[in-house]
């Protein structure tokens, strides 16, 4: 699981969104992207929306990473990229992964809602490996330099 | 928050310095101004409150006689939101489940300084005759139905607070009778708070550790019992071990003489064992010897593991159990004891004493045997755990220049202390770790831990032989499945 820091593969603002202290998830993607040669601006928990705009601003990012545990990214990741837009960051890449909703209904439909609706570019369900997220950044990053839109891609 | 930073001053730069009278008298003023209560607060009235008590009433006290005459302590956990309420708790505890020491554990609203809000709650629980809040909002009682809690009991009282903004709860204890407090600046930092610096908290605790002082001048001692740091997973008992060496200067330097100083079960035999020696030769070596504090009396807890328990109360008994067992192989003073409830919530008081009972048990039955473990895997462990906490203690003590205050912070910002699995902002969150095959924690990743080679090569080749046993690398299911192991009932699964 380990692999040579290159310089300059992308910044990644993580945070645990809302009102959510749950880190062990975050914690563990963080530690996987800095083996992995990313930069992680660490916000932590209880990271708010507006937090994250400014980290990704301030440190010219390439992705927003945001987990949940306690379900309430459904209520706090509406707006998310609207909000990212009016700031002058529109095409960031948006991620998210865990246990993103109070109820549980079928991933697809998690999918749908977050993907489709909310314009996140991936999410991922819990108990994924860390391996995944970043194979998927490293390619969207690439795409995303070289000018090319990927939302929707997943 | 908003409560008490309406009238604070500057902070002066940081230092672990005594605080002069001038400092300590102007902030005094400002703190006990924070709430009406805080008008009741007498400095020479509180000392000669605590000299009419029975001598073993006082934590001090009580933890020296016990060291003394090799007896060992047990303290549970427990706060409850009303006066009547948590009177009869703690008289449970003490006269049912034998406790040695009670806590009062004080709830979230007054860790955060919300004493409007707490005003609410506890007038709606005597309203209803229920308990709302998840303790004892002691700033709302004050003084008088404090004194009136601790003279309920026969046996001291700790107070238990977890938070960045000690100062008033902690000034009503003490004057309320209550002759210890949890502490301090780097745990709570760490553990629970996300954004305040360690500045701020550190100046917030040493005005705790003054006021302790100030009771020490009176002829009045109180004592401290010291978290360093620590999280719900599994983690190297050396960096807590480190860092309670740091909040015992910290003390010391204000005034502060009697230390309970923690190490925390992770579930490895040979460790939890080596855990308390070593942390106990290295807080004495360098409190008592290096900083010259003579006649500093520190004495050994074992807290059980912080992480997910067991729903099973039968399983939780036997987490108790080995607790209780280790803890004495290693020469613990005292035990700090989470309920068999823990995986359920907040224990009720009869399981609370009976969790007690368990371990009165095996204390009863294993006093006198801790020459059994001297092993000689336990004597290379603590060897090698003494040797990594004296490099970390070194290393940022070099860099803040002798001040265990500036070390502390500068340790934090430059990550050379660090902890996994943080919630603070202030720690760098580089460091990783995973149990080796007989469940000992090791470095995964040290960060930049100034770990020695010789503990790191070591913790190397223990990962490794469980690598080789199970024919596939350590991954990140491992250190997630790590995590929650004790709970699962099988602290290795392979």
């Amino acid at each position: 699981m380990s692999s040579d820091p290159s310089p300059g593969k992308g910044t990644i603002v993580t945070g645990v969104i809302g009102d959510d202290v749950h880190v062990i998830g975050i914690r563990l993607m963080e530690y996987a992207l800095r083996l992995n040669g990313f930069s992680v601006v660490s916000l932590g928990p209880l990271a708010q929306k507006k937090e994250f705009i400014d980290a990704a601003i301030e440190t010219a990012a390439d992705a927003l990473f945001i987990s949940s545990l306690n379900g309430h990214a459904e209520l706090h990741i509406p707006g998310l990229r609207d909000a990212c837009v009016e700031a002058g960051i529109g095409n960031i890449l948006i991620y998210a992964g865990g246990q993103l909703t109070i109820r549980r209904p079928d991933w697809e439909e998690v999918r749908k809602r977050f993907v489709d609706e909310l314009g996140l570019d991936r999410i991922y369900p819990p108990n994924v490996s860390p391996d995944e997220p970043i194979r998927d950044l490293e390619r969207d990053i690439r795409a995303r330099r070289a000018g090319k839109s990927t939302k929707g891609a997943s | 928050m908003s409560e008490i930073s309406a009238g604070r001053v500057a902070i002066p730069p940081l230092s672990a310095d005594r605080w002069d009278d001038a400092r300590f008298d102007a902030e005094r003023a400002k703190i006990l101004a924070t709430w009406p209560t805080g008008a009741d607060i007498d400095l020479a009235d509180a000392a000669a409150f605590h000299k009419k008590r029975a001598p073993l009433t006082n934590v001090p006290r009580k933890r020296a006689w016990a060291k003394e005459t090799g007896n060992v302590l047990i303290q549970p956990y427990g706060g409850v939101t009303t006066l009547a309420g948590q009177t009869e708790l703690i008289r449970y505890l003490a006269e049912e489940g034998g406790a040695d020491i009670v806590p009062t554990t004080i709830d979230s609203q007054t860790r955060n300084l919300k004493f409007a809000a707490a005003e609410e709650a506890l007038r709606a629980s005597e309203r209803q005759g229920a308990e709302l809040m998840n303790g004892f909002p002691i700033v709302n009682h004050g003084v008088a139905k404090t004194r009136q809690l601790v003279q309920a009991v026969e046996v001291p009282v700790e107070m238990r607070i977890g938070t960045v903004f000690p100062q008033l709860a902690v000034e009503t204890g003490f004057a309320g009778g209550m002759s210890s407090v949890t502490a301090g600046p780097i745990y709570y930092t760490a553990h629970y708070s996300r954004d305040t610096s360690f500045a701020e908290t550190i100046s917030n605790w040493q005005y705790v550790f003054r006021l302790i002082g100030r009771y020490a001048e009176l002829g009045v001692p109180i004592g401290l019992q010291i978290h360093g740091i620590g999280t719900s997973t599994p983690f190297p008992n050396t960096l807590l071990g480190a860092c309670c060496v740091l909040e015992t200067l910290m003390a010391a330097a204000q005034g502060a003489r009697s230390f309970s100083i923690d190490a925390r079960l992770m579930g490895n035999m040979v460790q939890d064992v080596a855990g308390v020696r070593a942390i106990r030769e290295v807080a004495e070596d360098y409190v008592c010897r290096r900083f010259g504090y003579h006649d500093a009396m520190i004495t050994m807890d074992r807290k059980s593991w912080s992480g997910r328990y067991p729903e099973d109360i039968a399983r939780a008994y036997g987490i108790v159990c080995y607790n209780a067992f280790t803890g004495m192989l290693a020469g613990a003073n005292e035990f700090i004891a989470n309920s068999v409830q823990e995986g359920v919530g907040i224990p009720v008081k009869e399981t609370n004493a009976d969790t007690l009972k368990a371990i009165r048990q095996v204390v009863g039955m294993m006093r006198g045997q801790q020459a059994m473990l001297q092993a000689e895997p336990v004597e290379n462990e603590t060897r090698l755990m003494k040797l990594e906490m004296s490099a970390i203690l070194d290393a940022v003590l070099d860099l803040g220049k002798g001040d265990p205050a500036r070390a502390t912070e500068l340790g934090f910002r430059y990550g050379l202390i660090d902890i996994p699995f943080a919630a603070s902002r202030q720690c760098k969150n580089e460091v990783m770790v995973a149990r080796d095959a007989e469940g000992a924690v090791r470095y995964l990743d040290p960060g930049k831990i100034p770990v020695p080679r010789e503990v790191l090569a070591y913790h190397r080749d223990c990962l490794d032989k469980r690598e080789a046993a199970r024919r596939r690398k350590i991954d990140y299911q491992t250190i997630v499945d790590d995590i929650f192991s004790i709970s699962r009932g099988i602290l290795v699964i392979d």
